[in-house]
Parts: structure tokens; C-alpha cells; sequence
């Protein structure tokens, strides 16, 4: 352990390996940075914003910069607070994410973020776009409606050769996460429940499973998210 | 966002808007700030800009005298609902 | 020169409804109507999505009785995942579910008796509308007031260790439930404190009735004429004619107590009823084919259900059933009114219900879930608080749900309480100058029997305002009061 750096998260002293992504020192120390599309053990991406630091008066996504000897890092700052919060909302409103029925409630990833920030209604005028449900599928249920491109199916749910069940189709806001439908006559049932609980909201469900665990027992139901990082 | 600050553009080019659709383009575009790339990044510009240097062309465009966004007064609801029960409305605590 | 007179929102009642009535220049009633302004539209939303979603989906439809639309809607998937029709359950699934049910029956009879028409009975249908409330009962009454709000709270509890929530939970799924009773659960209802414990509860529900039956004797007169009408009776019976409000076959009496409907599978329902629509309400009516849209109209709920059973299984709701049809000398009860006695039997048969059930050690087992082979089609039926709940579900081979259809008991309902609410406006307002508040409460008294649900909320606590128009044929507003 020779090589640990000492580093500031809102004025408290933390101590990591350098090199080490700023999430995952943090959490180190006991700091809660939350993320979405950010994953253990899958190459970061940066794309859903929500783990956005301040150093040296930049914003920076924290899954994917790697901490340094003497950094400053700004992460609970009302400023800060404010922006995931923003973007939380947006991710309310880019979508159709009706928690009263969903399968995820209580273990989805998206809602806990809402309850941690503490959103009640997002500032943004909700878009309620016109998607889909793919269930052509005989192992999965793709709800569109409640995708937000995360791309944690993408990278993580392959077959033996590597190849990804899901991929994007189209571009821009007509962007989608689409399941491979040659692909997805192959796969296996723990495949299928891999895919569904890495999927941070409700977008990949398992077929004909649903509700079946209760109300208090799912993953967010006794402590709020970021329970299990903070000290 | 960009989506989202399209959308208000196309309500205040409807003649819809109202002086708080400005102000919030002005505070929605900072989340932008936040992109992962440039092209995000600055793409609330032309909007930021001509809000700054071009302003009472926008405000040509809104509705004035009018919060039409607001329309619900949550004074005179308040009230309204203490008169059915009979309760003295407590307005400091709002 | 006719008068059209307009009751809206009719107070006291779940939702939002608004009633008009039509006066010819002499004070005749033309025609009176019971308008449901309200559109859900469930039937349609819940296409396209997994069909293990529907249970609960659309029990959002309500607050008040969403464990009857949860679990309607999970028996007809019972059917659809192959776990039979209503009675494949393993005991442990079959009998949370029946808990979960009794409870819900418990907290929606007490909510209804004691929060909205124990008013009506206390202070007299014109009675000072500024007290005839909840609040008034708590002020003259407070002992009965914390009795409703208990007994509600007990149900509430019953719900909330059956499905997970008090309001919208998950417990039933297709084919099952999805979790057992806990010991301490079990016994925090058994032996909790006073007042919140089952013994107290059966108690208590005697205790209502008796005050009902206290009511009736002294009110006779007025009870036994307000808006009698003879009419058909449907509800569910178990397969021994014995009261079940959980599941069972159809089968409806006519005014005079002779079966029209012999206890028929109820996956067949759609041989048997029909439904019509009508363009001023957002409602539809139901009636039996056979009999047609003039005499195939029937009554649900309580009193529909204490006139198709032949008895009830638990001792002291058996033993007040006796008594209640002896006043009709064992034929069909169509007092309009006896409804909130049929109802605080059934009260007292669900606390009775919740105590057996509560000893039986079937709650605490470990086998939750049956599944057999997959069907398209399911029909599930419940009798709900306020009566026959349908739930009929077709999915497509991508497990969507295709095509739904609910006839929820408010539904069933419709065509008698726009007669209910058409005899009453012609008994107290034919020939009337003057249409008084009371006059107006007489006509929500009547509608309020039925305890209908027009939709999903509770927005009354008798406390809204009440409006009244008077409107000549050329639509100039001849009068217009105002109460709150």
C-alpha cells in the first residue's frame, strides 16, 4: 500500500489508492457519490451525469476520474445537490416511469434517487413520449417506457463469444435499447434475471415474474440508497 | 434538456409564454453545463445569448399581465377550503 | 313551465356523481337521473402491458376498495397461469388472500357506516347539514367516532400484513400470494391492545348493528317506505348456497325469492350478462339476458347478497341473519334502507371471519404459489363491500393483456340507484314550491345506500358544497342556492 494519496471530499481528508476512480475512492471513505449507469467491474462511461463532482471549478463525472494526490473535490454543495436533482427530474420527465405498477418499485435505482434527492415533482413539464413494449421475446419483457440509456444491459449482458443481447437503435431523442431477436431466442433464464437486475429502473422485466418479492422486503424499502456506502 | 428547453422555445414562439418561461430557460440551460461533451455543453448558447443580448424581442413574444402557468392561487384556495370548514387559515406556515 | 333541478357533486359517497331532476310546470317528477361524470378508462390502459402487472394496475383504480380489484383481477389470472378457477390455491395462498379480504371488508363496511351515513341516522336525513357529519358525530358522539376510526385502522392493519401496503399493495399474484403470516403479526392481531385486537373487533361490530337495530325500531315507518322497490338480487354463493365473499358460483333471485340465475360457473358470465350503454352517463348497465334491458336489472352489494345466500357461515352473523329475515319472513329483502343492516352483518361476519382465520395455522405455511398450464382467458369474480366485482382478462402469446373487461359493483348498481333516486325525488319533491336542502339529502340518502364508488377517491366529509339550479325550458336560471 505504498501508493496512497491523500485527497479532500468537501473539506474531509480521505486517503485511496491513486488512480483509482473518484466513486469508488469515495466509497472507500465512506462518501456516498450516487450513480446510475456506473457499475462495479464494468469500464465507466460517464453518461447519465449523476455522480458530477467539482474540481478546480470544472464539473467532472466522478465514476470516470481517477483521483489524485491533493485533489479538491466539491460533491455536496448546494450547487451540486441542485444539478443531480435536475437530473433525476429530466429522467422523470423523458419518459413514462409510472411507479404504482411497476415490478421495481422499492428496488429500483431511479426512484431511491428521487427519494434520496427529494423530489416531489420535477420543475420540467413531463414530456409523456409515445414508446413501446417489445415482448416478443420468450424470456423478456423490453418496456421503453422506462429505459433511460444506461447502457448497463449493453455491456453487460453477453453470450460466451461476447456478443451483446441488447444494443441502441436510432439516434438522438428517437435513441432506443433494443433486445437482439435472434439473440434473445438463445438465452438462458439466468441470463434473463442478470439483465433484469442490472437494469437500474423497470425497463427489463422477466417474464411472468412479477411482485413476487413483498412490500419491506425489496432493496430500498428500510434505508435509503447509498445506505450501505456511508458512514 | 435540449429537448425539454425545444419545448418552451416552441411555447413562447406560440405566443404561450410567460415571463417565467424565460427565467426558467436562463436556470434549466446550466444543467447543460454538465454534458459529457462540448457540443452538449454549449448547445444552450444560442438561447443563453440572445436571451442576454436580444431580450425584449423575447419579450415581445410573452404574455404579459398574465401567469397563465400559475393560474392556481394558493392563497385564495386555502382560504377558500377554511371557509367550508370554518378554520382560520394559517398562512405564515406556507 | 318544468323545473330541472341538479344535486351536484352528490356528497358522502366515493367519487364524484351528480344527480338531475326534471319538474313539469305542476311539481311532477318527469324524470330523475343518477349522472356518472367521471371517466377511468382502465379498460383500455392496462392493454399491452405483462398480465402480472393488471392486479396492481388497476386497483389504483380506488381507494377505498382496491383489495377487491387486486384480488378480482388475480383470480382471473389465477385461471390464466393455470392455477384453476378460484379454488387451486394452495391453503396458505387461498387463505392470506381471504384475510386480506375480510380486512378489507371490515375497514370499507366501518368506513362507510360510521363516516357516512351514521350521520344521516344520528342527526335525521334534514338534519342541521352543518353537524350532519363526521365531525358532528365526533363532537356529540366521540365514543362512536373513535370506534369507526378503529375498527377502519384494524382493517387497515389486516391489509397492510396481508398485501405488504394499507393502500395498493402487492400480496396476491397470479397463481398465489407472496407472503405468509408472521407469528408476531398473527398474535399482534389476536392479543393486541385493547382496542386494536380481533375479540375487541367482533365486539365492536355487534355493537354497530345493535345500534342500527336501535335505529331501525325507532324509525320504523320511515326505514320500511324510504324508496322500496322490488328488483332482481345477484351476488356469488358458495357452492352450498352459503354466504362466501371471496369466491363461489352466480346466482340471482327475483323480488319474490325464486332463483333466475342457478348458480352458474361464473367463467360463463358473459352468456348470461349483457351490458348496455346510455349517452348521459359515463356508467354502463348491466342486466341478465335472458330477462332483457326492461326486467333483467339487478341489485348487488349487502342486501343483494343476504337475499341469494341461504345462510352464513359463522355463528353470530348467522344468528342475526335469522333475525333480519324473519322481518321479511324469509323472502328477498328490497328495502333500500335495509341495506345498512344487511351491511353491518356482513361486518360482523368478516370480524367473525378474520378470528377464525387468524387461528388457522395454514397462514403461517410456506407453499405460496400453483401454477399449471397456461390459458388465454380468465374470469375472476369477487364480492367486493359494495358487490360483484367482474374482472375478465385475454392475453395475446407475448403475454400482453389483449383485451380487458370490469364490471365493478357501482356498475351493477346503476339502474337501481337511478330508480332509488327517482322514487325518493317523487315522494318528497312532487308538487314541492320549495325544494329544501333536507329534500335534496333525502335523494343522496338514498344513493348513499348503495354506498356506490363513483370512482377512485374520497374527496367528502359531507363538507362540499352543495349546488342547486333551477332552470326554466328556455334554460333561464330561475333560482339557484348554495349550501356547505
Amino acid at each position: 500500500m505504498s501508493n496512497l494519496i491523500k485527497f479532500k471530499i468537501d473539506g474531509v481528508e480521505c486517503m485511496a489508492e491513486g488512480g483509482k476512480f473518484i466513486v469508488e475512492a469515495a466509497a472507500e471513505n465512506g462518501i456516498y457519490i450516487p450513480t446510475l449507469c456506473n457499475m462495479k467491474g464494468v469500464k465507466p462511461k460517464g453518461a447519465c451525469r449523476i455522480c458530477s463532482v467539482r474540481i478546480n471549478g470544472r464539473l467532472m463525472t466522478s465514476c470516470t476520474t481517477p483521483v489524485t494526490d491533493g485533489m479538491e473535490i466539491e460533491s455536496e454543495s448546494e450547487e451540486i445537490r441542485e444539478l443531480r436533482r435536475s437530473i433525476v427530474e429530466l429522467l422523470f420527465v423523458s419518459g413514462n416511469h409510472f411507479c404504482p405498477a411497476c415490478e421495481k418499485s422499492g428496488s429500483c435505482e431511479l426512484q431511491a434517487l428521487g427519494y434520496y434527492y427529494q423530489m416531489m415533482v420535477p420543475r420540467f413539464p413531463y414530456e409523456f413520449p409515445q414508446k413501446g413494449v417489445d415482448a416478443t421475446s420468450s424470456k423478456i419483457i423490453k418496456d421503453q417506457n422506462r429505459c433511460i440509456f444506461c447502457k448497463r444491459c449493453i455491456k453487460t449482458i453477453k453470450d460466451e463469444e461476447g456478443r451483446s443481447f441488447f444494443a441502441f437503435r436510432n439516434r438522438g431523442h428517437r435513441t432506443e435499447v433494443v433486445l437482439d431477436p435472434v439473440m434473445a431466442e438463445k438465452m438462458d433464464d439466468a441470463t434473463a434475471q442478470l439483465a433484469m437486475e442490472n437494469c437500474p429502473v423497470g425497463s427489463i422485466l422477466v417474464k411472468e415474474k412479477g411482485f413476487d418479492k413483498p412490500i419491506g422486503t425489496r432493496k430500498f424499502d428500510k434505508q435509503p440508497i447509498g445506505s450501505d456506502i456511508k458512514l | 434538456m435540449t429537448q425539454v428547453m425545444n419545448n418552451k422555445l416552441r411555447k413562447i414562439l406560440d405566443g404561450k409564454g410567460v415571463a417565467k418561461d424565460l427565467k426558467d430557460l436562463k436556470e434549466w440551460s446550466k444543467v447543460l453545463n454538465a454534458s459529457r461533451c462540448g457540443l452538449g455543453q454549449t448547445a444552450a448558447n444560442p438561447i443563453v445569448s440572445s436571451l442576454k443580448n436580444f431580450r425584449p424581442l423575447y419579450e415581445q413574444l410573452i404574455q404579459k399581465d398574465t401567469d397563465f402557468d400559475e393560474g392556481f392561487d394558493m392563497k385564495s384556495a386555502v382560504q377558500a377550503s377554511c371557509n367550508y370548514v370554518g378554520r382560520v387559515p394559517n398562512f405564515n406556515h406556507h | 313551465m318544468t323545473k330541472k333541478i341538479t344535486i351536484e357533486p352528490v356528497t358522502r359517497v366515493e367519487g364524484h356523481g351528480k344527480v338531475t331532476i326534471h319538474m313539469d310546470a305542476q311539481g311532477n317528477i318527469q324524470q330523475s337521473r343518477l349522472h356518472i361524470v367521471e371517466f377511468r378508462g382502465f379498460e383500455r390502459f392496462v392493454q399491452g402491458r405483462p398480465y402480472w402487472e393488471a392486479p396492481v394496475l388497476v386497483q389504483r383504480l380506488c381507494g377505498i376498495c382496491p383489495v377487491s380489484h387486486h384480488l378480482a383481477a388475480a383470480k382471473a389470472l389465477d385461471v390464466i397461469v393455470g392455477a384453476g378457477t378460484g379454488d387451486g390455491l394452495t391453503p396458505t395462498g387461498e387463505k392470506m388472500r381471504r384475510l386480506m379480504h375480510y380486512g378489507q371488508f371490515f375497514q370499507s363496511h366501518a368506513l362507510h357506516f360510521f363516516h357516512l351515513s351514521a350521520p344521516d341516522f344520528l342527526f335525521g336525513v334534514d338534519g342541521d347539514p352543518a353537524i350532519r357529519n363526521i365531525i358532528g358525530i365526533a363532537l356529540t358522539k366521540p365514543e362512536l367516532a373513535v370506534q369507526g376510526v378503529m375498527m377502519r385502522k384494524f382493517g387497515q392493519e389486516i391489509i397492510r400484513a396481508t398485501a405488504g401496503k394499507k393502500i395498493h399493495g402487492t400480496g396476491a399474484i397470479p397463481g398465489g400470494i407472496n407472503k405468509n403470516l408472521s407469528i408476531e403479526e398473527r398474535d399482534e392481531f389476536l392479543k393486541g391492545a385493547d382496542p386494536l385486537n380481533a375479540d375487541k373487533m367482533v365486539s365492536w361490530a355487534q355493537d354497530a348493528l345493535d345500534f342500527f337495530k336501535g335505529y331501525y325500531h325507532a324509525n320504523k315507518d320511515f326505514v320500511d317506505n324510504f324508496s322500496y322497490f322490488p328488483s332482481n338480487h345477484l351476488s356469488l354463493v358458495r357452492k352450498d348456497g352459503a354466504l362466501d365473499l371471496y369466491h363461489g358460483v352466480l346466482r340471482a333471485v327475483d323480488a319474490d325469492g325464486k332463483k333466475i340465475l342457478h348458480d352458474i360457473d361464473y367463467q360463463e358470465y358473459a352468456d348470461y350478462i349483457e351490458e348496455e350503454v346510455r349517452s348521459w352517463s359515463y356508467m354502463k348497465f348491466p342486466y341478465l339476458k335472458e330477462y332483457g334491458k326492461e326486467k333483467g336489472w339487478y341489485r348487488v352489494g349487502p342486501l343483494a347478497r343476504l337475499n341469494t345466500c341461504d345462510f352464513i357461515p359463522s355463528p353470530l352473523a348467522q344468528k342475526e341473519f335469522e333475525i333480519y329475515k324473519a322481518l321479511t319472513h324469509g323472502k328477498p329483502n328490497n328495502h333500500c334502507m335495509l341495506m345498512h343492516y344487511a351491511r353491518l352483518i356482513e361486518t360482523l361476519h368478516a370480524a367473525e371471519k378474520i378470528h377464525e382465520l387468524l387461528n388457522d395455522p395454514d397462514l403461517l405455511g410456506t407453499d405460496l404459489v400453483t401454477k399449471g398450464t397456461k390459458q388465454k382467458e380468465g374470469v375472476g369474480l369477487i364480492e367486493a363491500p359494495r358487490g360483484t366485482l367482474f374482472h375478465h382478462y385475454r392475453i395475446n402469446d407475448n403475454d400482453q393483456i389483449e383485451m380487458a373487461n370490469l364490471i365493478v359493483s357501482t356498475t351493477n348498481n346503476n339502474e337501481p340507484m337511478n330508480k332509488a333516486v327517482n322514487n325518493v325525488a317523487k315522494s318528497v319533491m312532487t308538487g314541492k314550491e320549495v325544494i329544501t336542502e333536507g329534500m335534496m339529502n333525502a335523494v343522496e340518502v338514498a344513493i348513499r345506500a348503495y354506498d356506490p364508488c363513483l370512482s377512485c377517491a374520497t374527496h367528502a366529509l359531507g363538507k362540499m358544497p352543495l349546488e342547486i339550479t333551477m332552470i326554466d325550458p328556455n334554460n333561464v336560471v330561475l333560482d339557484q342556492k348554495r349550501s356547505h
